[in-house]
């Protein structure tokens, strides 16, 4: 649309905080690499134009799908201008992209963020100077000192060409003359020129595709062929990048060198890091878990005894049994459980996951983990995705778009739904509590959470292992990544992103999924064939392959009529057992345990159980995720390995 | 002498990028470019990938790649 305005940068420079300013929304923010996939436009508030939040990217050399994105949008959409955002601390690294953008379109606003932290710095930046050479419109920025917000909206209205024009040296300029010569009128000759020589090839086949024009036609390819197109496209490259140089150290001066963070040196290069890092996450676990105790009981509490009040209040009423007894046993005890058990570890973790998010930890871990992901044969940038299937493995679906190769993205993928999430961690916790701790010892059930998790992660890098030796063979792409400064995060900020956004989406989403799942299950357990509910039925013809792998048929049926949502495993299985017995208790542990122990639970169906929740199918958002992701095919691989993994193992582990 | 070889903390000048296609494109993106400063900062848990400061920004490399980048002290 011509309303609309493109906003882009380099990662890691604010742009998604600009655009939630400026568009008064509240899009995710992170502090790594990759972050905005989507194309998100929203209309700025105060204005009639649109604003496109572009991926960020460091060039326009189309190696990845966000810089693809990116540059066709620049060059091929219709849009009135760009705003450009850099980082005030990063100027020189930021410019490069600046100079690549100017080939393309020279409406463009320069609007330089975090200008609050160059006084911590101890930088001097001139902006009136950086103007002044480049005769480009330049905003001061800061999101969080309030700074430059209304110059940017006045901006934003009008068009603000940039003045500055650069050339290459007389003989790479002969070469795009030449080339463009032989290029069809009426595009952006010389930038196409440019592509060409840089090798484009995405570029070349998406022109093709889209106006059938093939840029590389007999003359050019015989043009091509007769000069050193590597050697020249390196000159471009190290022009551009001695410009950014040259026009740093005109406005930039920094008074002190570059400190470097002291947890990086603490973090660097000492095997006792590792166990450093395993601590950290099992004080993640105990303070989640210790913590959510509290809220779930209170929580538990109230909704049982709303329940007996509208119990009562259906008898006196006299209600029929078939109305309310589904509403109430049904749908409302699913729901509450969810709700009760689920929630308060949920916004816990979260806020703890969004504090590393923010604060530049997690591409700590990408580095320090990456030897490990080079064993494995798979891509350095697992990592993130991995951690971030802890929260949830939809999200991390869509996150290993970080990865540029296919190959190395569809590993990723395949290999996430063994990293526990959300949905399961709970009756992860439920069951180490019951079973395994046999009392309310947090650090124990921390401890044993933290060797399921490793066992978990270890599997996830085992099967990528066995991957790429099988069907997905091949080597990783490149691997060089990015550390940001560690950065303070406002608390608002966490606690906001972390409830708000995060949370209460997921818990919604778990709702709305296990209202009719209560619903269905609930008929499940009453309906009555030959005295015999369906559920009941069902789960007696699968009890005797289930015993072979150590669970029950109850157990089994419950994984499976939980595929919609991982959370309800646990609830699912307790009303499997009740049938239609009237309960009244079943958010407490000690309740629980009876039921489960009634129905011959012991310590190895315990384990058992357990280790298929990390080895089964990944839940039905998830595998809805992955098919419009990547495809049906990888959709059914994914559903398929981790269950075959889960088979195989849970027989051997009852074998031996 | 290329870039893994180089001492820590003490800045060298890229002389050359000994990879082609898309490997150089990246590091080149990244600022590992001809005639730019680097420094080697620290290592990860395993000594690899290291870690390097280029343009202000902490970059990770892995050490493999990091051989292919010929550099010299800065004089």
């Amino acid at each position: 649309m011509r309303n609309n305005i493109l906003l882009c940068g380099n990662p890691n420079v604010g742009k998604s905080s600009i655009y939630n300013i400026l568009t008064h929304s509240h899009e995710h923010t992170g502090n790594w690499t990759g972050k905005t996939v989507e194309l998100s436009t929203k209309k700025i508030v105060g204005t009639d134009y649109y604003l496109v939040d572009l991926p960020g990217i460091y060039s326009l050399s189309s190696l990845s799908e966000e810089e693809n994105i990116a540059k066709m949008t620049m060059l091929f959409s219709d849009y009135k201008s760009i705003i450009y955002v850099v980082d005030a601390t990063q100027i020189e690294k930021n410019l490069n992209l600046l100079f690549q953008i100017l080939q393309i379109n020279k409406n463009i606003i320069l609007c330089i963020n975090m200008i609050d932290e160059l006084e911590n710095k101890n930088i001097k930046l001139d902006t009136n100077k950086l103007s002044n050479i480049l005769g480009i419109k330049v905003i001061k920025f800061s999101t969080y000192k309030n700074i430059g917000y209304n110059e940017l909206i006045e901006a934003i209205k009008e068009d603000n060409y940039c003045e500055y024009n650069y050339y290459y040296n007389d003989e790479i300029e002969k070469h795009i003359n030449n080339i463009s010569s032989y290029l069809p009128v009426g595009f952006n000759n010389r930038y196409m020129s440019i592509s060409v020589l840089n090798k484009d090839e995405y570029l070349v086949k998406y022109v093709k595709e889209r106006y059938g024009i093939n840029l590389e036609n007999n003359d050019v390819k015989n043009y091509i062929m007769n000069i050193n197109s590597e050697e020249i496209s390196d000159q471009i490259s190290i022009k551009i990048n001695t410009l950014s140089r040259i026009v740093t150290n005109e406005v930039f001066k920094k008074s002190s060198e570059n400190n470097i963070s002291l947890l990086d040196k603490i973090f660097s290069n000492k095997i006792y890091s590792i166990i450093m890092m395993t601590f950290i996450m099992f004080l993640i676990f105990l303070i989640t878990i210790t913590l959510a105790n509290y809220p779930s009981d209170l929580l538990g509490e109230l909704f049982n005894k709303f329940e007996y009040f509208i119990y009562k209040l259906c008898l006196n009423f006299n209600i029929p049994k078939v109305i309310y007894e589904p509403i109430l046993f049904g749908i409302y005890r699913v729901v509450t459980f969810i709700i009760s058990v689920m929630f308060p570890p949920l916004v816990i973790f979260f806020i703890m996951w969004t504090y590393a998010e923010e604060s530049g930890i997690l591409p700590r871990i990408a580095f320090n983990f990456d030897k490990i992901c080079s064993y494995s044969n798979c891509h350095g940038k697992q990592c993130l995705t991995m951690c971030s299937g802890f929260g949830c493995n939809a999200c991390a679906v869509v996150g290993a778009r970080i990865m540029d190769n296919k190959r190395d993205r569809i590993i990723a993928i395949l290999t996430n739904s063994f990293i526990p999430c959300n949905g399961r961690f709970p009756m992860i916790i439920a069951i180490i509590t019951m079973f395994l701790v046999n009392s309310n010892n947090k650090i124990l059930v921390s401890i044993y959470l933290c060797g399921f998790v490793i066992l978990a992660m270890i599997i996830s890098f085992l099967i990528s292992f066995i991957l790429s030796k099988t069907i997905l063979k091949g080597y990783p792409s490149f691997f060089v990544l990015e550390l940001p400064e560690y950065k303070k995060v406002k608390l608002s900020i966490i606690l906001k992103t972390s409830i708000v956004y995060k949370s209460l989406s997921i818990l919604k989403k778990a709702i709305l999924v296990s209202i009719p799942a209560g619903l269905i299950i609930w008929l499940l357990t009453n309906i009555n064939i030959n005295n015999m509910s369906i559920f009941l039925i069902v789960s007696n013809f699968l009890d005797k392959f289930a015993k072979i792998i150590g669970l029950d048929g109850n157990i089994l049926l419950s994984f499976i009529l939980a595929l919609p949502a991982n959370e309800i495993v646990l609830p699912i299985i307790i009303m499997g057992y009740l049938g239609n017995s009237n309960i009244s208790l079943i958010s407490d542990y000690m309740g629980i345990k009876s039921i489960l122990l009634n129905n011959g639970w012991t310590v190895n169906t315990a384990i058992c159980t357990i280790l298929f929740s990390l080895m089964h199918f990944p839940c039905g958002t998830t595998l809805s995720t992955i098919k419009s992701e990547i495809g049906y095919k990888w959709a059914f691989y994914s559903f398929i390995i981790p269950l075959i993994t889960g088979i195989v193992f849970l027989l051997i582990y009852n074998f031996i | 002498m290329n870039l893994y070889e180089a001492d820590f903390n003490k800045p060298v000048i890229i002389k050359n990028i000994n990879l082609h296609g898309m490997k150089k494109r990246r590091l080149y993106d990244l600022g590992f470019i001809n005639g730019e400063k680097i420094v080697k900062e620290f290592e990860s848990i395993f000594k690899n990938p290291i870690c390097y400061q280029v343009k202000n920004t902490l970059i990770a490399v892995r050490n493999e790649d990091a051989m292919s980048i010929e550099v010299e002290y800065e004089k």
